[in-house]
């Protein structure tokens, strides 16, 4: 329960020329233009009780891999096996701004696939969690950012996923939310369950994570322990900052290129849920 | 017809679901505005009293159709055209707009057009109420006819949900769709016979029923007036059955097709 496989897992988006071309290929299935690799032939495994930390620069693939993770997307290549159920926390976390956070907590619960009655188990555990008082019968377009993290953070652990996957969602919190948030997710891994948090502070992950994926340009340049990925990751980031303008813009413009290939045929992957 | 099996059993496993979502749904329209359901009645009454001048008096001249009084003549229809054309739009719209919401691939997707059909069902019914209190004030109180509800009603709403499949999974993939939509819905209300009357016995009244809007138009009008429409014309019945049909199987193929990627068009 909880572990994740990947193997040679890659997401493709078509760039376009025309939009015409889009409609050729919803109506004839005819696939005639560029593609722009997001991820390439990723391949890794976690095992259970596992705190992943993932890291890139902007651009390297770090949010496909979340939607990959969260079963949002098929991945166009390879295999995603992920070993039982898993959630996405993101700041913007698809809450409906229209309704209450109590009533978006029964909306969210119904489209994760809960009954009526683990809805009305969960629902006092999340208002505790959250703690937002008497702003839980409000509309959630009155909330703050932090708030709206809050429940969205407060839903999505009470849950109860086997996998759960942070992007960026506590760098909006205050320190005491972060804490708790923190707390929770070490009970989590204590149970078997398996997190993976992609965030661009360095010392969070740090002080958190037990193995550490380094996304670049949609491939993995390292997966390992922390403290000696995280210290390839900084030579790296040192490396980068020091190029000269030019140099930096001819390194990403290579690099890029690398990621755009022509395409003949829609091929399909897969992404196999195990129940647990 | 696998696919359109996939899609019943779908449907039949999430009642609940469906259900609720679709009183969030109607809860979510609403609460922006301070007087949310008293527009609900006062759109429709303004539309119904703009064509009842314009139709009744102006091109009429207050004369009733085969008898019946034109203001009721005209509601009966109406109203499900009200439905019909709020219906179709928003389905058509229905999961390119909540797809990202959803954001899970095990979301039954095809649950979407039904539960936004659901949620403009509960005032469609409200107007059906009002509609047959209107009749008993001009004398046409209900009667056996009035069974025929239980028919045409189910019947608009498989029709609805077909059209909503085909047109949702369209109109995700490709977004021109929607505005096909949205002029087809507004030449379709003065091409469908609901406040004007084709000339009887000619080719063009046939070519007219080549669209199954007429079927459910005189239908409601067979059920809330007791015009006898739908025991006189069985197989234009058939003919409705067979094109509700044939749009939910090929609406279902598509769906079932294509719906992994549909996050992908977003």
């Amino acid at each position: 329960m909880g572990h994740v496989v990947f193997e040679n897992v890659s997401k493709r988006y078509m760039l376009y020329a025309r939009p015409i071309d889009k409609l050729k290929e919803v109506l004839f299935g005819k696939v005639n233009g560029k593609s722009f690799y997001a991820l390439k032939n990723v391949s890794f495994s976690v095992e259970e009780g596992e705190i992943v930390g993932v890291v890139g620069i902007n651009g390297s693939g770090k949010s496909t891999l979340s939607h990959l993770l969260a079963n949002v997307t098929p991945p166009t290549y390879g295999r995603v096996t992920l070993g039982g159920k898993s959630a996405l926390i993101a700041i913007s976390s698809g809450l409906n701004s229209q309704l209450t956070g109590r009533d978006n907590i029964e909306l969210k619960g119904l489209m994760m696939g809960l009954t009526k009655r683990q809805i009305e188990t969960i629902t006092p555990e999340i208002l505790e969690f959250a703690d937002i008082g008497e702003f839980i019968d409000q509309p959630v377009k009155t909330y703050s950012s932090g708030m709206r993290a809050r429940i969205g953070f407060a839903i999505s652990i009470h849950i109860n996923p086997d996998i759960l996957i942070i992007d960026e969602a506590l760098s909006v919190g205050d320190q005491t939310f972060t804490e708790k948030c923190l707390d929770k997710m070490r009970e989590f891994r204590d149970q078997g369950k398996t997190i993976f948090f992609v965030s661009h502070s360095l010392s969070q992950v740090k002080s958190f994570c037990t193995k550490i994926l380094w996304l670049e340009y949609g491939e993995v340049r390292l997966f390992g322990p922390t403290n000696e990925t995280l210290a390839e990751y900084n030579k790296y980031l040192y490396w980068y900052k020091q190029l000269s303008k030019k140099q930096a813009s001819h390194y990403v413009a290579k690099k890029r290129t690398e990621r755009i290939g022509s395409v003949d045929q829609q091929m399909m992957g897969e992404t196999i849920e195990q129940s647990s | 017809m696998n696919a359109l099996r996939t899609i019943g059993g779908e449907l039949k496993d999430h009642l609940y679901l469906i259900f609720r979502l679709s009183l969030y749904e109607t809860k979510s329209q609403y609460s922006m505005q301070y007087l949310g359901w008293f527009w609900e009645i006062m759109t429709p009454l303004l539309q119904i009293g703009v064509y009842w001048v314009v139709f009744g008096f102006g091109i009429r001249g207050g004369h009733p159709v085969d008898g019946i009084p034109f203001v009721f003549w005209l509601v009966s229809g109406l109203i499900a055209w009200f439905f019909i054309g709020s219906t179709i739009p928003s389905g058509s719209r229905s999961i390119y707009g909540r797809v990202a919401l959803v954001s899970k691939m095990h979301f039954p997707l095809s649950t979407i057009p039904a539960y936004v059909i659901l949620a403009q069902f509960y005032r469609h019914l409200a107007m059906i109420a009002l509609t047959i209190i209107l009749g008993c004030a001009f004398g046409y109180f209900p009667g056996w006819h009035t069974f025929e509800l239980l028919y045409i009603v189910p019947a608009g709403v498989v029709f609805l949900y077909a059209v909503s499949l085909l047109l949702s999974a369209l109109a995700t993939m490709i977004r021109d769709v929607q505005n096909m939509v949205t002029s087809a819905i507004r030449m379709l209300m003065y091409l469908t016979p609901i406040m004007w009357i084709p000339p009887d016995h000619s080719l063009f009244k046939m070519l007219l029923m080549l669209n199954p809007l007429v079927y459910l138009i005189e239908g409601y009008r067979s059920a809330l007036i007791g015009t006898g429409y739908l025991l006189d014309h069985m197989w234009y019945g058939v003919y409705f059955w067979c094109m509700t049909l044939a749009i939910l199987l090929v609406g279902a193929s598509i769906h079932i097709r294509f719906r992994r990627y549909f996050i992908d068009y977003v």
